[in-house]
């Protein structure tokens, strides 16, 4: 019972429990140890020291803080990081225990201060580098509260200890105990599990990393990560604003109680302190990193610290602020700043979170220490330490720290991306200017013997718009596609250089050639071109000539003309041919006339329906631009050859082509395979029209394929085109398909759930994996969506991290998508990507998503009695005639009841499986 | 730097460019515009590895020029020139690198992400096709030379085993099973196979009934009972395919010229996909079009160790 409460209160998953237990009481028995020890030595020093003198002790404790992170990184890598703690344990119990036997001399109090120091800044980044391996970001997120709060309780414990204690012993007493607690955590760590290399996080900033990179690689890294940069900032602007806050709070301390006292304000002081920490942490800090998320949550303690000091100051350092300000210093600091900046350094590699951590959190750490000891020390000196002053300081250091911490988002969601995605070189989308080696590739490429190199070297000039670099003597080259493409770029620019070499090819022995030929120059208005045309032996050639000679003709309607009518309607190899050549004459002229032509040759029965022809129809369309050809091309979406030529055609038909698409999409008398084509054809127009079409489409849509090309319409539109998407609207779409997927999971949870033993029947195996298409579906759709409301980032990889095998990298892109979605309005959808992309077992997802399912199936049949009435037929169908196998009355009653109202089931049944009654269960 | 990149950029244009010189040209221009943004440089001098055995197969790289010699143990090498692509085949199988991949002289390539790449085919059914057709017309080709070669790609998949008798017609239950079972559909969703086993026709015929030569090249035919018996050009091997095999095996996919005579060796049933509906299916569900590629590069793989073998004088 109770394990269950814990399990429920923690999300606590299998295999996390004895972990976190462990790792919760090394915590509790550190933190008691070294809070029985503060206590010992804040008592001590303040009987035996004035306040002034913690200056010099922080100076002291910034210059040993080098050594001893230096010391401790290097031990953590020759000897690992449990073996790293665990000798600096028992260092630690050797040291209490000998300054335990010295007598409490100024000197001694202030060895006893350093050495606290430097154990708390030790022992604290050694734990929770050894909790960093032991755990993911997504677990951490949920577990790193429940073992901080062993810190918190531990602390808790330690205090009351101490106050305890000191009313019965002397205070050094206490350093006993530390020993005993310190000695206790080294031999409780000697039976830590820790996870197999294998399991180790995964090294994000560097992947690929299995053994330990050199140190200089490491230290390049850390200094170029900016993340690091960021997080350093913060640590050092909390460092000196809880200092200062606490040089505060021990100075009014000092001033406003005896000193005789001191020993037992204090140590009732932490308790109490350490007790709002422990409800803090138990009942607020989850909560408060769940809402607000990593980021978030880094900046309440500086924005509550701001809100005391602003009091502190308009009061002039009144005892009640400055102890508030101590309280949630003490409160926060070791529970909800600790979990959500351990959980800061989490996404880093192993190997720069480690030398990130040891300089951050102890030489950077202590070295700010330092400077702001000896800044507050100066001050003191010069008489302006005034508790007023005091409070300014931390105004302005805490106003700066939240800065930081609010501004953490951007570089945090980087630091994900980058983890997911590694390596890619980003380019911008227009080079249109080209470099000395990129010309001398161009020209490389012309010269080359190979005609597909020059060939692809004449595309990239033309699409590029320099085609004028393209030499005339090309035109000299002997192979038919290099002299076929030039001949076309010619034709097509303002440039006359070529035209006598174009009139030699009228003479070529390739038909092609001289077709080609005749093209260019009849574009370019050379008449004799047309006259030899007309003479050449090759009807093909004669083709092209006939067109532009039926063009001086008094025709209104090309299509009457006698001879071109004849190549409409010629059969065989040579009319296709002759039409071909047809169509490049009709695309070259652009005469409007050419419109019915076009119509005719469209209806043709002799039309032969290759790509080639259907490009060559479309792009004589495409030049003409008349409004009547766009029920032919709308229709011919449906056919795949030259189906990307028709799509430019639409397009060039710019309002006109739109409207018409748009009211075949909505039309439901148009063929589905149409429709289906329409989304990416109306994504080309590349304007807001066409994406405020498809996005009203996406929710109107009920053919769940044709919704899924718009999605993909929508997807290449927002991703090429600057356009507005409606995203709240998109939202709500990625919503339903997340609640679907889930509401997919608890079905098949529950066909799954009742499945009697033996082998599965064939049509329960096809139902299964339909819901299994449909659940991948749900979840693919769901990460385009998001791909469409955040354009630059890179969801695919998201999705497919999301999906991994890995729980690490699953870990990074829960992470990610937590982080992206934080913000107003966003929540569910946050939540519901939090649901999927979560480490659940499926029936723990489904019971975490009622809030989104409503009534979940409770059984195999009840389950088969929602998919007969399921809105996908091919899936109400195969439940139908499976529920109908396995003979139970209700499922029969039900699949009747699905009958009536729906008329199509038996036809799709029959369709399925012809008139055969189902078989039993069993022989399905 | 950018200057670099862009030049860089379009020198990839210029070879993609010829590399897609088969393709219509507006699918061309807008495939290796793509390719070339998502692209990076590969340098390797004589000896270099580009990959290792057991390394992800996270992308596959074109040779612009030089060579890439492809090692594993207990199989033959192969070398790859210019224009070839290297490491394709584990990106299309799905699995990670077979072989060690060493430059076998100093080389230049461009690197094409995984992802990107079939982000690309996704995008473009057109290439898809075109991968489809160039694989089956590799495997068709491999087998009419290997001629004696003891695979059978057509077989169905491991733990897919075909009932000992089913019933005639064949139900639509036994239509995707059967479907599933071949290794070019192993891969595909179940809303696809129903698809299929919708469109697939049966069909009877008698024993030395001939298939139509012209369906034989534009259908996919899948033994349902009895026995088909094909000989392909030459007359000179003849080979017979049984219940839940696919006549001629993946390259049914998309070979131009599969076989001019094909008959029922006795009373038989098959099952008759066309080709245009089976690619109109493929260009719905991507899942299928990745299955079918993946079966014809494992064939393509077997069968080119296989010709490198005898070509180095093995066995």
């Amino acid at each position: 019972m109770l394990r269950q409460w814990i399990r429920r209160t923690f999300d606590l998953r299998d295999g996390e429990a004895r972990p976190v237990v462990q790792s919760f009481l090394v915590l509790f028995l550190i933190i008691a140890g070294h809070t029985t020890l503060e206590t010992a030595r804040d008592a001590l020093f303040l009987t035996k020291l004035p306040p002034s003198q913690l200056n010099l002790v922080y100076i002291a404790l910034a210059a040993l803080s080098f050594v001893v992170a230096a010391a401790s990184t290097r031990m953590a890598q020759r000897f690992g990081r449990r073996n790293a703690l665990i000798a600096t344990l028992c260092l630690a119990a050797f040291a209490t225990t000998l300054l335990h036997a010295m007598t409490p001399t100024p000197r001694v109090v202030m060895a006893l201060y350093v050495f606290s120091g430097l154990v708390g800044a030790v022992l604290s980044p050694q734990f929770w580098l050894l909790a960093a391996t032991m755990f993911t970001s997504a677990q951490g997120r949920r577990l790193f509260g429940p073992i901080a709060s062993g810190g918190v309780v531990g602390g808790v414990a330690g205090a009351g200890t101490a106050a305890i204690l000191l009313g019965r012993f002397p205070i050094t007493s206490l350093l006993l105990v530390a020993a005993v607690a310190f000695v206790g955590t080294a031999l409780l760590l000697t039976t830590l599990g820790l996870p197999g290399e294998q399991d180790l996080p995964e090294e994000v900033v560097l992947p690929r990393q299995t053994i330990a990179p050199p140190k200089r690689r490491v230290d390049v890294a850390v200094a170029r990560e900016p993340f690091v940069g960021r997080v350093a900032l913060l640590v050092a602007l909390s460092t000196a604003a809880v200092l200062t806050v606490d040089y505060l709070f021990k100075s009014t301390a000092a001033a406003r109680i005896e000193p005789a006292r001191l020993g037992e304000f204090f140590a009732r002081y932490y308790a109490i302190m350490n007790g709002v920490s422990l409800v803090v942490q138990l009942l607020i800090a989850g909560r408060v990193v769940r809402r607000l998320g990593v980021a978030g949550a880094t900046g309440v303690m500086p924005g509550l610290l701001l809100m005391g000091g602003v009091a502190s100051f308009l009061t002039g350092g009144a005892s009640l602020p400055v102890f508030s300000m101590r309280m949630v210093d003490g409160g926060l600091r070791h529970s909800l700043n600790r979990v959500a900046t351990e959980l800061l350094y989490l996404p880093m590699a192993v190997a720069v979170r480690e030398r990130a951590k040891s300089m951050i959190d102890t030489v950077l750490a202590r070295s700010v220490q330092a400077l702001t000891a000896g800044a507050l020390f100066g001050l003191g000196m010069a008489g302006l330490l005034s508790p007023r002053f005091l409070a300014g300081i931390v105004v302005v250091l805490c106003l700066a720290w939240a800065m930081v911490a609010f501004g953490l988002r951007g570089p945090y969601l980087d630091l994900f991306r980058r983890a997911l995605a590694t390596g890619k070189l980003q380019f911008g989308d227009d080079i249109s200017e080209i470099d000395m080696n990129a010309a001398e590739a161009l020209v490389e490429a012309m010269a080359s013997p190979d005609p597909v190199q020059v060939v692809a070297a004449l595309d990239v000039l033309e699409q590029r718009h320099r085609a004028k670099l393209i030499p005339a003597l090309i035109l000299y080259h002997d192979a038919e596609p290099v002299l076929l493409r030039a001949l076309e770029i010619f034709a097509g620019s303002a440039r006359e250089d070529w035209v006598p070499l174009g009139e030699r090819l009228l003479t070529n022995a390739r038909e092609s050639i001289r077709v080609a030929a005749v093209r260019a120059l009849a574009k370019h208005g050379v008449e004799s071109a047309l006259a030899r045309a007309s003479e050449d032996h090759s009807s093909t050639v004669q083709a092209y000539a006939a067109f532009y000679l039926a063009l001086r003709s008094d025709d209104v309607d090309l299509s009457q003309h006698p001879r071109l009518a004849v190549m409409v309607h010629a059969p065989g190899p040579s009319g296709d041919a002759a039409r071909r050549v047809l169509l490049r004459a009709v695309a070259d002229a652009a005469d409007p006339r050419a419109a019915t032509l076009l119509q005719a040759i469209a209806a043709s029965r002799r039309l032969d329906q290759s790509a080639e022809t259907i490009a060559l129809l479309a792009n004589a369309m495409r030049a003409i631009k008349d409004p009547r050809f766009v029920p032919y091309l709308v229709g011919r979406l449906g056919r795949r050859p030259g189906r990307e030529a028709v799509r430019h055609a639409l397009n060039a038909m710019e309002e006109v082509g739109l409207t018409a698409l748009a009211a075949a999409l909505v039309d439901p008398s148009t063929a589905r395979r149409v429709r289906a084509h329409i989304p990416r054809t109306l994504a080309d127009f590349g304007n807001q029209s066409a994406c405020d079409l498809l996005s009203r489409r996406l929710h109107e849509e009920r053919d769940g394929l044709v919704r899924y090309k718009i999605l993909r319409g929508l997807g290449h539109l927002v991703a090429s085109s600057d356009v507005k998407v409606d995203r709240p609207g998109i939202d709500a779409a990625a919503r339903r398909n997340l609640v679907e997927h889930l509401r997919i999971i608890a079905l098949r949870v529950a066909l799954l759930n009742g499945q009697p033993a033996g082998e599965t029947p064939r049509c329960e195996q096809i139902l299964l994996g339909l819901l299994h298409d449909k659940e991948s579906q749900s979840l693919e759709r769901a990460f385009r969506l998001l791909k469409i409301a955040h354009r630059r980032e890179d969801i695919h990889r998201v999705h497919g991290a999301a999906l991994s095998t890995d729980r690490r990298v699953r870990s990074n892109a829960g992470e990610f998508l937590d982080t992206l979605l934080a913000g107003r309005g966003r929540s569910e959808l946050r939540e519901l990507f939090r649901l999927v992309v979560d480490d659940l077992a499926p029936s723990e997802r489904v019971a975490r998503a009622t809030a989104y399912l409503g009534l979940l199936p409770r059984d195999r049949d009840h389950a088969l009695a929602t998919l007969i009435e399921d809105h996908d037929e091919a899936i109400a169908t195969i439940a139908s005639y499976f529920a109908l196998s396995l003979g139970a009355p209700d499922l029969r009653a039900s699949v009747e009841r699905a009958r009536k109202d729906r008329p199509s089931l038996d036809g799709l049944m029959a369709r399925f499986f012809g008139a055969s009654p189902p078989p039993l269960a069993g022989t399905a | 730097m950018a200057e670099r990149e862009a030049s860089s950029r379009l020198m990839r244009e210029i070879f993609l460019a010829g590399f897609m010189s088969g393709l219509p040209a507006e699918n061309a221009a807008w495939a290796s515009a793509r390719l070339a943004r998502n692209m990076s440089d590969v340098r390797l001098a004589a000896g270099e590895p580009l990959y290792r055995h057991g390394e992800p197969a996270d992308a596959h790289y074109f040779i612009v020029s030089g060579a890439i010699r492809l090692e594993a143990r207990d199989k033959p090498s192969w070398i790859l020139g210019e224009r070839s692509l290297v490491g394709t085949l584990d990106l299309t199988i799905g699995r990670p690198r077979a072989r060690d991949a060493v430059a076998e002289r100093d080389s230049f390539l461009l690197r094409m992400p995984a992802a990107d790449w079939l982000d690309m085919l996704e995008d473009n059914f057109e290439l898809t096709l075109r991968a489809v057709h160039g694989l089956s017309e590799g495997v068709h080709a491999l087998d009419l030379a290997l001629g004696d070669i003891e695979s059978d790609p057509g077989a169905p998949a491991p733990g897919a085993p075909l009932p000992e008798a089913l019933p005639a017609p064949l139900g639509f239950v036994d239509r995707v099973f059967l479907l599933h079972g071949l290794p070019l559909l192993a891969g595909a969703e179940m809303q696809a196979l129903a698809n299929l086993a919708e469109q697939a026709e049966e069909i009877a015929l008698a024993a030395g009934d001939a298939l139509d030569p012209l369906q034989v090249n534009d259908a996919l035919h899948v033994v349902v009972s009895g026995q088909i018996t094909a000989s392909v050009p030459g007359g000179t091997r003849v080979r017979t395919y049984g219940p839940g095999r696919l006549v001629f095996g993946n390259a049914a996919a998309g070979a131009k010229d599969l076989g001019h005579d094909t008959r029922a060796g006795e009373g038989t049933r098959v099952l008759r996909l066309v080709r245009e509906d089976f690619y109109d299916v493929l260009e719905e569900h991507f899942a299928i079009a990745r299955s079918t590629l993946r079966a014809l590069a494992t064939e393509r793989e077997v069968l080119v160790d296989e010709k490198e073998r005898r070509a180095q004088g093995g066995t």
